[in-house]
């Protein structure tokens, strides 16, 4: 038992050396699979502050994951095509650089999150779940239709996107850069939770009347919470599409989004470090069981059902001594 | 000259159904004073107050402001401009200490509540008003209390201070007293005694010693319509109250 602080330093610095770790072990493919840790925590931290923090039980946070693997594949492709991007009359090239890259994904990550938070978030409950759910089979249904870009079998990348004076098909250098983004996105969301935006959302979350008759617009506060979330969400899409050199439609699933959301419940929301466990515990049992039975998911299952019953809080509340109690604010 | 109001009801319906809440109803609340509102339950007290807030909309009628016309406008926007009000039932964010209740409210009055970036835990600016504010309610003690952990009483305290932290114009308190013991009623009473000289007070209230302690002018609704409004002893005096809501009590 230690305390969260604490919990949450290891966490960073075992992540940290892990590539190390897998040196050592002589098995690259140590350093590749937390890659894909990394990126679904960046992603499991994206929902989280919308689902953790605000109450909001997105469905259909895969649009935005698959959203970010698709503008990096298709910028990606027309580049390695030589041919242009043609949106109506206007023709715009590919590229494969990543910082570029990374900026048209969050521009457009937001942009949907913009779109999907403005109609989903005049519902709430049940039919908030059942529209977001319902925008991301869209896309989802469209990318398989959409022979362009594979349809159905998707989109192979002969190289990973660059960035200047890095070597990004070196595994471990790819690791560092998912894992600086991770420690961006902790750091961001930090800020957010402490700030005026994220006191509000939190208040949004347990009672709006209360938080209206003191001026606040609980609207804006959570469309632009959806939208951070989104464009997180996003981000993490992009270095997954990057990670795998392939991206299909598959990452626009529903079985995505419900990924993403187990990884999030699995380590604890309420809690910003929550989601790299959850992400951890995810990929592990999935290559543990996954090794043992063609039918893992039904013990992971077997497991989530465990948690829910009897930790709430997730795995981080074993792992901690301050046991988190909801009614915690700051 | 005539005093003009700081709140002025103009006409206002409001029917659910084919229940009328509130029918053609006329008030008007001045400086300096506490205007009480009192009725039989389901007599419209409630539904007015949410119609002033912004929490309902209004079928007709207008409200008036300082003489603005804020009837269309959103509960944020008005309580921005002043008014603040107190929910029947304690409405608090019980997540959160004393302290972040008043810290999420004083921001929620300045605006820039989107800000995403500026640490709110650590501006001191709004510490110090915010125990300012628990001073006047004297709960100071308990500003890094969750606020699930209070009394009841307490949290009438906080939600009194959470409407004077919106530096109102005007203070609509919806049932303060329920659930108090004679004490916290007694300190209410006080408090609102205060205030009144800096906030008119627009009170719902059922428990009558209070109102009579407290009220300058009183209204009587019923069945949503105004059936008499004056002061204590036109009240008391008022055949047609006496027969839908004080009954033998005076």
């Amino acid at each position: 038992m230690m305390s969260e602080k604490k919990l949450n330093f290891l966490i960073l610095i075992f992540l940290f050396l892990v590539p190390l770790f897998s040196m050592l072990l002589n098995d690259i493919y140590i350093t590749t699979l937390f890659s894909k840790i990394v990126i679904l925590a960046i992603a499991g931290i994206g929902l989280n502050l919308i689902l953790g923090y605000g109450g909001m039980v997105s469905f259909g946070h895969a649009a935005f994951f698959g959203l970010g693997g698709y503008v990096t594949g298709i910028l990606a492709f027309h580049f390695n095509n030589y041919e242009p991007i043609q949106i109506l009359v206007f023709e715009f090239e590919g590229t494969n650089q990543l910082l570029f890259i990374w900026i048209f994904t969050l521009i457009f990550s937001s942009i949907l999150a913009l779109f999907i938070g403005y109609f989903s978030l005049r519902t709430t409950g049940v039919y908030f779940i059942m529209i977001t759910l319902a925008f991301a089979q869209m896309l989802y249904y469209f990318s398989i239709s959409w022979p362009t870009y594979g349809g159905e079998d998707g989109l192979s990348l002969s190289l990973r996107n660059q960035i200047p004076f890095l070597n990004t098909m070196d595994p471990i250098t790819f690791f560092y850069i998912c894992y600086v983004w991770l420690i961006i996105i902790i750091i961001l969301v930090k800020f957010i939770l402490n700030s005026p935006l994220g006191i509000s959302l939190k208040a949004c979350k347990e009672n709006e009347d209360r938080v209206r008759s003191v001026g606040i617009n609980p609207k804006k506060v959570k469309l632009i919470s959806f939208i951070i979330s989104g464009a997180i969400t996003g981000l993490a899409g992009s270095l997954y599409a990057d990670l795998n050199r392939f991206i299909s439609p598959t990452i626009l699933s529903w079985q995505m989004s419900g990924e993403i959301m187990i990884l999030v419940i699995l380590g604890g929301m309420f809690r910003l470090y929550g989601p790299i466990l959850g992400a951890f515990f995810y990929i592990i049992l999935e290559q543990f069981l996954g090794g043992i039975t063609e039918n893992w998911q039904f013990w992971l299952g077997f497991i989530i059902l465990l948690e829910v019953l009897y930790a709430k809080a997730g795995l981080m509340s074993f792992l901690i001594k301050d046991k988190y109690d909801e009614k915690t604010s700051s | 000259m005539m005093k003009k109001p700081v709140l002025k009801i103009d006409k206002l319906s409001k029917s659910f159904g084919a229940i009328k809440a509130n029918d053609n109803l006329n008030l008007n609340l001045f400086k300096n004073e506490i205007h009480a509102l009192i009725g039989p339950n389901g007599s419209g007290k409630s539904t007015l107050v949410k119609q002033i807030s912004g929490f309902l909309k209004q079928d007709s009628g207008k409200i008036y402001l300082e003489e603005i016309d804020i009837s269309n406008y959103s509960a944020e926007h008005r309580s921005r401009m002043g008014i603040a009000r107190s929910f029947q039932i304690s409405s608090v964010i019980n997540s959160f200490k004393v302290i972040d209740n008043l810290r999420l409210s004083l921001m929620g009055r300045d605006g820039g509540y989107l800000n995403p970036f500026n640490n709110i835990y650590t501006n001191k600016d709004y510490s110090d008003e915010a125990f300012d504010l628990l001073k006047i309610v004297d709960l100071t003690n308990k500003a890094n209390d969750l606020v699930s952990t209070l009394s009841h009483g307490d949290k009438r305290k906080l939600e009194i201070s959470l409407a004077l932290s919106m530096k109102p114009k005007l203070l609509l308190f919806d049932e303060p007293m329920a659930g108090l013991d004679k004490t916290s009623s007694q300190l209410m009473i006080d408090l609102f005694k205060r205030l009144k000289v800096k906030v008119p007070i627009l009170l719902i209230e059922h428990d009558m010693e209070s109102v009579f302690a407290l009220a300058d002018r009183i209204s009587v609704l019923d069945y949503g319509s105004l059936i008499a409004s004056g002061n204590e002893k036109e009240i008391k005096s008022n055949a047609k109250v006496q027969e839908v809501y004080l009954g033998d009590e005076n």
